[in-house]
């Protein structure tokens, strides 16, 4: 029992690690008032571009860190559109996310001929978990001290709160949103890194399978802060640690599936506990004159 | 203090503004605009609503990039791009929409852009200590800590104040800052910056409100659209002189009223009371009624319960409590589709977010409301012929300017988009109509206009409640008066009996009639024995 | 006077036709770029895509086909869009109308022809229009935002649809879940009954003529309905609209079921075309999704949409069929080109937007 209890509570970090880091990321983003539904397409960036660098360096920290940078390209497209161009910051992650699905389709195929690809060596274990489990928990406290304590924190979230306000003190609104939205990218890429790399050990096409959403909805659920969101991914993480283990009597996996989206979707009804997300979230900001 | 600064009065201008210009699409915003600022001085710019001075102020801010002219600061020529600009020339605005962050703290927001950090880590403690003792040096209290949106709008104003004081500003910008203050506030605010001026700093106050002109300033610049009329050493000018220099006219511009033709009572409305979803009385037992051929018109201060009151009675919201009857039918709380049909015309107070759609087309506009009639559709179809043959015929008669009906109504100037809407209400011949704040915003051309239509309207036997907050406009179409002020009638009056600068007094509270007597006479006849 | 009438049509011009077919270039530019650096001419790759698509009436049926159910999910965004409201949930609408339509396929087996078809498709539009009615009713009631509602939905009709079909309309020996197919009697007509010079053998269906006719019906329903109206006028501004009297709740939740119901039709070109005739619900992934490019692309305007459809019809087809000619480029390339299409336009509209209020400021 206890053995299982274990294994359960490791499965349940594992699964979290990838989910929390695009919570995290979606939580950057948005705190800058940029909403990132692009998040599904970088993790899948990333996890390819983990998974075939290591393949060809043979390293898997090369792999990871060429996640991280694939998922910083990604985010700077969505910056360009939607903060430089003011698209719809909808419109502009729904395209990013059909660009990843085709792109690391098309590119298995052309590199290897298969949609799924095995990664040749992952990172030494420490303690037994992958050390990427450490950096992620490391990162949220980072990210805590970042966003409450220091300068370019407080900037960031004045930006998603009220860009008027910022721009007439002087701090470029472009620049506190093309950094949310690039620490967003950096995020998810390296989730995508560590679920290609250190958890299944192989790409395959559309392996993101939701992630990215569930991690928006780890933000939503955790009111779009750095531990609620860890605490939402951690519950939607151990539902999916279920869905491996054991088959619940009566409740079929569809259904634990359905939850996060469905938490999701009672935390803003206001069921749940209310919750508000940045004032600017989806905003253009438009510099009169 | 007016007077210690005169000597300072005849040296070189801390700040020259000349010919400076801006345009916007389809406007000219700032007409080749002179302005020159003294050091220490408390200098007042006054004009109408879109009169160019608040475009002029974010010039001189740098939030606008200006189409031509010169800034000069202390005798230099300067480049203004951006606040930060702005600032390092120890210049800060208050805006008239705050710029505070709700969700963040009272230091936060001060500090937010020169934050006192060590390595990029924030020191709150040296930066609330620092508030404290600016704010002490002006003479108020403040929590630090409190979060800005648990805040009342005058202590955000007073921390709008800090924020600029705290970047070490010697010059401060104020956009209206009285506008959404009640009169304690302003009282306070009038101290603040006195304080300010004491020690030196040089104040530049935007409104279009003459006693506050008369009350706090050295000297006034009038604009008036988008062109510098003149400025004035205080003493040396009056408010009718600054009236007239703001509205280019008499101010005394009587319409031609008849003897008002009393028929029977349209509208009978007792004890109404709107409530916020925080349960704030916004209108407290408000009653009143309006007889065919009778103007009533309610005076107050923007912000004291009209536009509540206005949006309960035309179905845009609901009375928490009171009754409104039209001639026998129960209009309480019933939607606005049952409001027209009823024979109840409304002008909204805000035209491009109430009145109209931009993007509809005239024609479009034109039946907005009316839409669902039975002469503009059936069960499930427009009868757009219809439509466009009544439009055609509006914009004839109201001299509406434009291409045609299938124009966009974002394409027309102001006045011809109020012109529109006047058309609109007035073509479908209501019984009453509610129009508030008519001539907001429109040149003086439109503005006669409508105001003849209105008369028109009541010689035929038409009620009107009008609500403004130009005194001139309530006084000159009304026969009775009503002041509002903060969600209560406090003053019930007969238009000629009661003069514009007592009405003022009424309008911030500083007198109040008796409440029974209000209501008796707000739901009595015309003539009035006092 | 005259020079307003300039603008609009300079307005019109640049935003509505020279914007997507800037975006549409460019795709094929970088394509072009991606084939050539595979070692094919990409020009021969893209003629033959050509002849594939046009070169044959054949080749226009497969294409009709392809782009048929596109046009249902990207009226599902642009319906929407009319009322100010973001339909992220067209891929959610898409699959619980497709099961409602399957259902009624396969349960009311004894309807005859045109009985039962119609009744397939009245059932894929209220499923779908349940669906989207759902984060309508959030919105108007709880201020739930729709963007994030619907994109929930999604997952949750994904789950549900995959359980559905398992645990009850599945016979368990078939080796991919699926339900049981469809009566005759809902069997989309294919084109070359209604149209005799159409091939026969393709599977190329009614559901085309269908669409083309929605499009039509929704250009009546917004410009001349009284619904329609009140539609445009709360998604232009909610204020106003509610000045006027209008019921801006039921209006956002009528648009949003309405919304979906398209969404709901999608799949009727597979389920009751020629082919399977069953609810297959891997053969769908992707098109509500797909369908936000084309709703934009098409400026979210039906006939536009009609068009946009059709491109990314003929995308997909000569992908499929490119394949025997150039083995060495996989068909993914056109999913790339899709999704590039939707980046430039977006930035392209901007740029003509930013012009025109340069252009609008100088005089």
């Amino acid at each position: 029992m206890d053995i299982f209890a274990i294994s359960t509570l490791l499965a349940t970090i594992r699964m979290a690690v990838p989910i929390s880091l695009a919570a995290l990321g979606g939580l950057f983003s948005e705190s800058t008032g940029v909403i990132n539904i692009a998040l599904e397409g970088i993790i899948l960036m990333g996890a390819f571009a983990g998974t075939i660098i290591t393949n060809a360096t043979g390293s898997p920290l090369l792999g990871i860190i060429m996640a991280v940078v694939a998922g910083i390209g990604m985010a700077l497209i969505h910056a360009i559109a939607s903060v430089t161009f003011k698209a719809n910051h909808i419109i502009s992650g729904v395209a990013l996310n059909l660009f990843a699905t085709g792109v690391t389709f098309f590119l298995a195929l052309v590199l290897t001929g298969g949609s799924q690809i095995s990664v040749e060596s992952t990172l030494p274990k420490f303690l037994g978990v992958s050390p990427v489990i450490y950096v992620t928990i490391a990162i949220f406290f980072l990210s805590g001290f970042f966003l409450y304590r220091t300068r370019l924190g407080l900037r960031l979230r004045a930006t998603g709160e009220h860009m008027a306000a910022v721009d007439s003190v002087g701090i470029s609104v472009t620049k506190m949103r093309y950094l949310g939205v690039l620490i967003s990218g950096a995020l998810a890429g390296l989730g995508g890194g560590y679920l290609a790399i250190e958890q299944a050990n192989f790409f395959t096409k559309g392996m993101s399978a939701g992630r990215g959403y569930i991690g928006l909805a780890s933000m939503i659920f955790g009111k779009w802060t750095p531990w609620g969101a860890a605490g939402a991914a951690s519950l939607f993480g151990f539902s999916q640690a279920l869905q491996f283990r054991i088959s619940i009597p009566f409740v079929p996996d569809e259904f634990l599936q359905m939850l996060p989206y469905l938490i999701t979707i009672f935390v803003l009804v206001g069921a749940v506990g209310r919750a508000t997300p940045p004032a600017e979230d989806g905003n253009h900001f438009l510099k009169e004159g | 203090m007016a007077q210690d600064k005169r000597s300072e009065m005849d040296s070189d201008p801390l700040i020259r503004m000349e010919g400076i210009t801006k345009r916007f699409p389809g406007v000219l915003a700032n007409d080749s605009v002179d302005l020159s600022i003294q050091e220490g001085e408390i200098h007042a710019l006054v004009g109408e609503n879109g009169a160019g001075k608040t475009t002029l102020m974010k010039i001189l801010y740098g939030i606008y990039s200006k189409d031509g002219g010169q800034i000069f600061f202390e005798d230099e020529l300067v480049n203004i791009e951006d606040p930060k600009d702005a600032n390092n020339l120890g210049i800060g605005m208050v805006h008239q929409h705050f710029m505070l962050v709700p969700p963040l703290s009272v230091v936060d927001n001060i500090t937010l852009g020169s934050e006192i950090a060590h390595r990029g880590v924030l020191d709150r403690e040296e930066g609330k200590r620092r508030i404290q003792e600016l704010a002490n040096d002006i003479g108020f209290e403040i929590d630090p800590e409190a979060k800005i949106e648990d805040l009342s709008v005058g202590v955000r104003q007073r921390i709008e104040i800090l924020k600029v004081l705290f970047r070490e500003a010697e010059v401060l910008i104020l956009d209206e800052p009285t506008a959404v203050l009640t009169p304690q506030e302003v009282e306070s605010l009038y101290e603040i910056l006195n304080n300010l001026q004491e020690q030196g700093k040089t104040i530049i106050f935007i409104t279009h409100k003459l006693n506050e002109v008369m009350d706090i300033s050295d000297r006034v610049t009038v604009m008036r659209d988008g062109k510098e009329v003149g400025t004035k050493e205080i003493e040396d000018t009056s408010k009718k002189e600054l009236a007239n220099m703001m509205v280019g006219r008499e101010v005394l511009l009587r319409v031609e009223k008849e003897e008002p033709e009393l028929g029977e009572e349209l509208i009978r409305a007792e004890n109404l009371t709107v409530t916020n979803d925080e349960g704030v009385e916004l209108v407290s037992n408000v009653s009143f009624s309006i007889r065919e051929g009778e103007v009533f018109g309610i005076a107050g201060v923007q912000g004291n319960g009209q536009t509540e009151l206005i949006e309960a009675l035309t179905g845009i919201d609901k009375f928490s409590s009171g009754t409104v009857e039209v001639q026998d039918s129960d209009l309480t709380n019933v939607d606005g589709k049952r409001i027209r049909e009823e024979g109840v015309g409304h002008i909204p107070e805000d035209r491009l977010d109430r009145g109209m759609i931009t993007d509809f087309t005239v024609t479009e506009n034109f039946v907005l409301g009316y839409h669902t009639f039975e002469r503009y559709s059936n069960r499930l179809f427009m009868k757009l012929r219809n439509m466009d043959k009544h439009a055609e015929e509006a914009v004839e008669e109201f001299d509406i300017k434009t291409p045609s009906t299938k124009t966009l109504a974002e394409s027309l100037s102001g006045g011809n988009q109020q012109k529109l809407i006047v058309a609109r209400e007035l073509s479908q011949q209501p019984k009453l109509l509610i129009a508030a704040q008519p001539t907001r915003g429109i040149d003086v051309g439109a503005i006669e206009f409508v105001h003849k239509r209105l008369m028109e309207e009541r010689a035929k036997g038409k009620g009107l409640l009008l609500v403004s907050s130009e005194l001139d406009e309530i006084v000159s179409l009304s026969d009775r008066i009503a002041v509002i002020y903060e969600g209560e009638f406090t003053g019930m009056f007969d238009a000629d009996e009661i003069s514009k600068e007592e009405l003022g007094v009424y309008m911030t509270g500083s007198k109040r009639q008796d409440k029974e007597e209000v209501r008796r006479k707000a739901l009595g006849k015309v003539t009035l024995q006092e | 006077m005259n020079s307003e009438r300039r603008k609009e049509l300079l307005f019109n011009v640049l935003m509505n036709g020279v914007a997507p077919l800037v975006a549409i270039m460019i795709a094929f530019a970088i394509g072009g770029i991606v084939i050539t650096s595979l070692g094919t001419n990409p020009f021969a790759f893209f003629s033959r895509m050509f002849s594939l698509n046009f070169g044959t009436l054949r080749g226009v049926s497969q294409m009709i086909y392809r782009a048929t159910p596109y046009f249902f999910t990207a009226m599902a965004l642009s319906f929407a869009f009319k009322a100010g409201l973001f339909n992220i949930g067209a891929e959610g609408q898409m699959f619980i109308g497709g099961l409602a339509l399957a259902w009624v396929g396969f349960t009311f087996t004894w309807l005859p022809f045109p009985i039962l078809f119609v009744l397939c498709l009245i059932a894929g539009f209220l499923g779908g229009a349940l669906w989207g009615a759902i984060p309508g009713y959030l919105k108007v009631k709880r201020g739930a935002h729709e963007v994030i509602t619907t994109i929930m939905m999604n997952f949750i009709a994904i789950a549900l649809v995959q359980y559905l079909v398992q645990n009850h309309f599945m016979n368990p020996n078939w080796g991919i879940p699926h339900t049981p197919t469809v009566a005759e009697g809902a069997y989309a007509p294919s084109l070359d009954k209604v149209i005799p010079w159409f091939p026969a053998g393709t599977r190329a269906n009614i559901m085309f003529l269908v669409a083309i006719i929605l499009a039509g019906l929704t250009l009546v329903l917004l410009d001349r309905t009284k619904l329609g109206y009140e539609i445009r006028a709360t998604g232009l501004n909610p204020n106003s609209a509610e000045y006027a009297g209008i019921d801006i709740s039921s209006r956002t939740v009528m648009t949003m079921a309405i919304s979906g119901g398209f969404a709901g039709m999608a799949t009727a070109n597979f389920i009751l075309g020629p082919g399977s005739h069953y609810f297959l619900k891997s053969e769908y992934g992707g098109i509500g999704f797909s369908g936000i490019a084309v709703g934009l692309l098409g400026r979210n305007n039906p006939l536009g949409i009609i068009l946009a459809a059709v491109l990314f019809g003929f995308l997909e087809n000569g992908a499929l069929g490119v394949q025997l000619y150039f083995p060495n480029v996989p068909r993914q390339i056109v999913e790339i080109m899709q999704a590039i299409i939707l980046i430039v336009l977006v930035i392209v509209l901007e740029l003509a937007r930013k012009f025109l209020k340069r252009l609008q400021k100088r005089g």
